[in-house]
């Protein structure tokens, strides 16, 4: 899609768009984390001791590991006893409905243009935002609901549905499953919880809006989505955050289960702060998403747009358990300035016929550093396994670098795996082709680098499909010329 | 407690290094004092972990629980029956090593060009060691791998050819690395190219062996590839079926040189062979092609390093494995392209075919790009024989056996026929049908 003449100019002169710190009381606990904290937060949020036995196996787990070395990535030792491990919106209320909502926090939503009640008239989405760790507002629930859809916080969720809770918690990412996953386990704050009845076709793009807020708080979310059979839903997560001086760590989990015949699309746009042009702030990203297609027939899809954070260290997988289950990742990462990017996918291949697709397009500029890590292993069991992967870099400037590491492990002989990966920059004949048909370089760049996303760009929802262009082209500015 | 097992790992080779070093008192001075660096930098190492990313599929119990001693020495056996085992004779220079020790009663290398050294490293270190001071045991860095600094401890022998600037060979050298032994021991053969500018030279190494012995071969192969200079290299790997060869190549190529290297594994119970190329100056155009057939509870693991230094160079690398039975093949391949490598090509390609159920593939194709002017590209491919193709064989008459056997032989001709010594390629070729049959 061309944009608009001088676009780019605009976005070169505007600061982060979503950079600014609202002051809202925030209940907060002591900075550290041990055995009590764990418990502490297990209190506060009134959960059943199961839970709180679960989070203990957990964070005793994580002390017995180390913080992982393997990624292509840089960053300074990170203090776990420095960071706020739970801190919530005051006063805490139930709220039924939006008079109810703090103003203050209102502004706030509207300064990210996802004004509830804007949200809730045009755009038919339903939208669960997460203010910092406690959900504040949940709409369209009553619409949901008539059809059996849960879609509501997690907190509320281990209330009204702890059985569907305790069966998926950490089916997918068990505690002990890395460094990140086992803090997560201890300590998540809040999160998302998702289940789709059997049979049931979600009317509606299911979205939650995370912002990390709270200064000095690590953002612990947790989501649990859960299609049961022949269930079909598509689940678009984004995220923006203010920007700061001091490293905000985010160690999420994400979970998802697709039944036999269900369909799961999870997209999400990322753009929490970066840092500055000299890589001072910026959010650490480091998250576990992986999906199970646990049923045959399944299909479970990933795309994701990775613009934002100083580093960010993420791999959604898919597990291909059923047989003739679908696992399909599409990704752009871009890096500029000082941001460093790890991210890739797993696509296990457990089942029978399963296959899987991976479109990977990385984009450095500045002095980012990308690198894409995968993984695709076909088991001996998994009989006519199919996986096609492509992965392909964009280098904007001589400062940047652009990284693969595809790991390709097969252990059957009638599985067909192909791997290509390119790298290129943008062709002078290329800008001098627009040039010369009147597009100035700052719209030919962006034109190119939508042209080179364009086969996961058209995987996204269509809300997204228009924000990450845009996106893209604030993440470049500064880039060209 | 890793280190006290790392300790004993490493224990039986360094009581052989306390028996050999009285051995080596009239060596050279300057070699002497990287021989005691390197094995007191293989103390502290030990033998790599599966930890270690670059082992992770390596499985090195074999050759850490195999007590290996240094060789004895042996009678030799006849020439006839040491060219029987490569299936090939040549006329050209020809070095054969038993053991790891110079054979000259079976060598060739009367065929002196002016300008031209070809012989062994023991008699050049006793008659004119200056000319491999600068490079020999210094241009694979001794932290490149343990292997790399366990070599260096105990080398003592193996093939020089010394090349003069301007000068050519026209015949390619044969380098023999035969195993003559019923005991397990370790060698330690080291290949040592110097070419200087503009020269012109081929290199085959063989490694072969006489008898089953289960045995530990740890070759190291040096270029130093001036400038301007044509240099192509065979490694033929025909290692007894248990031995176990962990090797190290190492070429630095100056500007304009051409540098083409093709890799044969056949042999052997674990094969491990990591290459490195660094491309230091401009305009050079380097190949790094192999070929690898696995049966049994074979392991190949074959590691590439391109190092794109400078801009204006290209490489080419194309490896095709087949795998049967019980075997599992490895391909990591590396790319770096440095910040200064603008207008680099370089171009990947990995493809294994798995013929049976329990055979197993890790492929890892690497690319870490520096600089934005440049032209990347890996492809890697796992899969089977083409059905299409095997009914087209088998509409015309041909058995399933024989149809399969073509497309295997006509997948694996592939990277033969580039093979840039062409008699080499076609005997090679002529070979293959007896290769796959051994198979």
């Amino acid at each position: 899609m061309p944009t608009t003449p001088g676009a780019i100019e605009d976005f070169a002169s505007q600061e982060y768009k979503y950079g600014f710190v609202s002051d809202i009381d925030a209940v907060a606990i002591p900075k550290g984390l041990s055995e009590d904290v764990v418990r502490m937060i297990s209190s506060i949020k009134e959960e059943p001791e199961w839970l709180l036995e679960w989070r203990l196996k957990a964070y005793r787990h994580w002390l017995t590991m180390d913080s992982p070395v393997w990624p292509n990535v840089s960053y300074p030792t990170i203090d776990f006893q420095d960071i706020i491990y739970y801190s919530a919106p005051k006063p805490k209320i139930v709220l039924n409905s939006l008079d109810e909502v703090d103003p203050e926090m209102l502004i706030v939503f509207e300064k990210l243009g996802i004004s509830l009640d804007e949200q809730k008239r045009l755009s038919g989405v339903a939208v669960d935002a997460v203010f910092d760790s406690v959900s504040v507002a949940t709409t369209f629930k009553d619409k949901l609901a008539e059809m059996g859809i849960i879609f509501c916080s997690f907190s509320e969720a281990v209330k009204e549905h702890p059985e569907l809770v305790k069966e998926y918690l950490g089916s997918v990412v068990p505690y002990s499953d890395n460094f990140f996953a086992a803090l997560n386990s201890a300590v998540f704050s809040d999160g998302s919880f998702c289940y789709i009845p059997k049979g049931v076709r979600c009317p509606m793009e299911l979205s939650t809006y995370f912002r990390i807020n709270a200064k000095d708080t690590g953002q612990f979310e947790r989501t649990l989505l859960i299609a049961d059979e022949a269930a079909t839903v598509s689940y678009l997560e984004g995220c923006t955050a203010p920007m700061r001086d001091e490293n905000q760590l985010h160690a999420a989990v994400v979970e998802l289960v697709a039944m036999k015949d269900a369909t799961i699309k999870y997209s999400t746009v990322q753009n929490w702060y970066p840092g500055d042009k000299d890589g001072k702030g910026g959010i650490y990203n480091f998250v576990t998403k992986r999906g199970k297609c646990d049923g045959d027939n399944s299909k479970i899809t990933w795309t994701q747009v990775e613009t934002g954070s100083a580093i960010t260290w993420k791999y959604p997988s898919c597990i291909l358990k059923g047989d003739n289950s679908v696992g399909e990742f599409y990704s752009v990462a871009l890096t500029n300035h000082k941001q460093q990017a790890d991210t890739g996918t797993k696509m296990i291949h457990i089942g029978k016929n399963t296959r899987s697709t991976i479109v990977s397009k990385g984009i450095s500029a500045g002095n980012g550093q990308n690198t894409y890590r995968g993984l695709v292993r076909i088991n001996a069991g998994a009989e006519g396994a199919r996986n096609y992967s492509q992965c392909d870099s964009l280098l904007i400037g001589d400062r940047c670098g652009a990284h693969t590491f595809p790991y390709i492990d097969v252990r059957n002989p009638s599985a067909q795996v192909e791997h290509e990966a390119s790298t290129s920059k943008i062709g002078e004949d290329q800008i001098f082709y627009c040039n010369q048909r009147g597009i100035s370089t700052e719209d030919a760049v962006n034109m190119i680098v939508n042209g080179f996303c364009k086969e996961v760009f058209r995987e996204l929802p269509m809300e997204f499909a228009v924000e990450a262009q845009k996106l893209l082209g604030v993440s470049l500015e500064g880039s060209v010329g | 407690m890793t280190h006290i097992s790392q300790q004993n790992d490493t224990a039986s080779y360094s009581s052989a290094f306390n028996a050999f070093l009285p051995d080596r008192v009239t060596e050279p001075q300057w070699l002497n004092s990287i021989r005691r660096d390197a094995f007191s930098l293989f103390q502290t190492e030990g033998f790599p972990s599966r930890n270690n990313e670059e082992w992770r599929f390596t499985p090195l119990n074999q050759v850490k629980e195999t007590g290996y001693s240094r060789p004895e020495p042996v009678e030799h056996p006849s020439l006839e029956a040491i060219e029987s085992l490569t299936g090939y004779s040549k006329t050209g220079p020809q070095l054969v090593f038993i053991n790891g020790v110079y054979a000259p009663e079976l060598s060739r290398n009367a065929i002196q060009t002016k300008g031209v050294q070809i012989g062994s490293i023991s008699e050049l270190l006793q008659s004119n060691d200056e000319i491999l001071q600068p490079h020999l045991a210094q241009l694979a860095s001794q932290t490149a791998t343990p292997f790399v600094s366990l070599h260096n401890s105990f080398m003592e022998d193996g093939a020089a050819v010394i090349l003069d600037a301007n000068t050519q060979l026209s015949e390619p050298v044969t380098i023999l690395y035969v195993t003559h032994s019923e005991q397990p021991i370790f060698m330690v053969p080291h290949t040592l190219v110097v070419a200087g500018r503009s020269s012109h030279a081929s290199v085959v190494e063989v490694f072969a062996s006489t008898m089953g012995a289960n045995y530990f071969s740890i070759p190291v192969t040096e270029f130093a590839i001036g400038e301007n200079s044509d240099i192509r290299h065979v490694r033929l790997n025909m290692e007894a079926s248990n031995a176990a060869h962990i090797s190290y190549t190492h070429a630095e190529i100056q500007r304009d040189a051409i540098f083409a290297s093709h890799n044969v594994c056949l042999g052997g119970e674990l094969t491990r062979n990591d290459f490195y190329a660094g491309l230091r100056g401009e305009n050079i155009h380097c190949t790094l092609n192999g070929v690898y057939l696995g049966s049994g509870k074979q392991i190949i693991d074959n590691h590439t390093s391109i190092d794109h230094a400078m801009p204006h160079c290209e490489s080419h690398e194309l490896y095709k494995g087949i795998l049967d039975g019980e075997s599992q093949g490895v391909f990591n391949g590396k790319i770096f392209v440095r910040l200064d490598a603008q207008k680099t090509d370089a171009k990947q390609t990995s493809q294994v075919v798995l013929l049976s159920d329990l055979a197993r593939v890790n492929s890892k194709p690497q690319l870490e790009i520096f600089a934005d002017d440049v032209k990347c590209t890996h492809g890697a491919t796992i899969g089977q024989i083409s059905k299409e193709a095997l009914f087209y064989l088998r509409s015309r008459g041909l058995s399933k056996t024989d149809a399969m056997a073509m497309l295997i032989q006509a997948f694996v001709a592939d990277v033969i026929v580039r093979i840039p010594i062409s008699e080499l390629a076609d005997d090679l070729n002529a070979m293959l049908p007896e290769l796959l049959e051994r198979k």
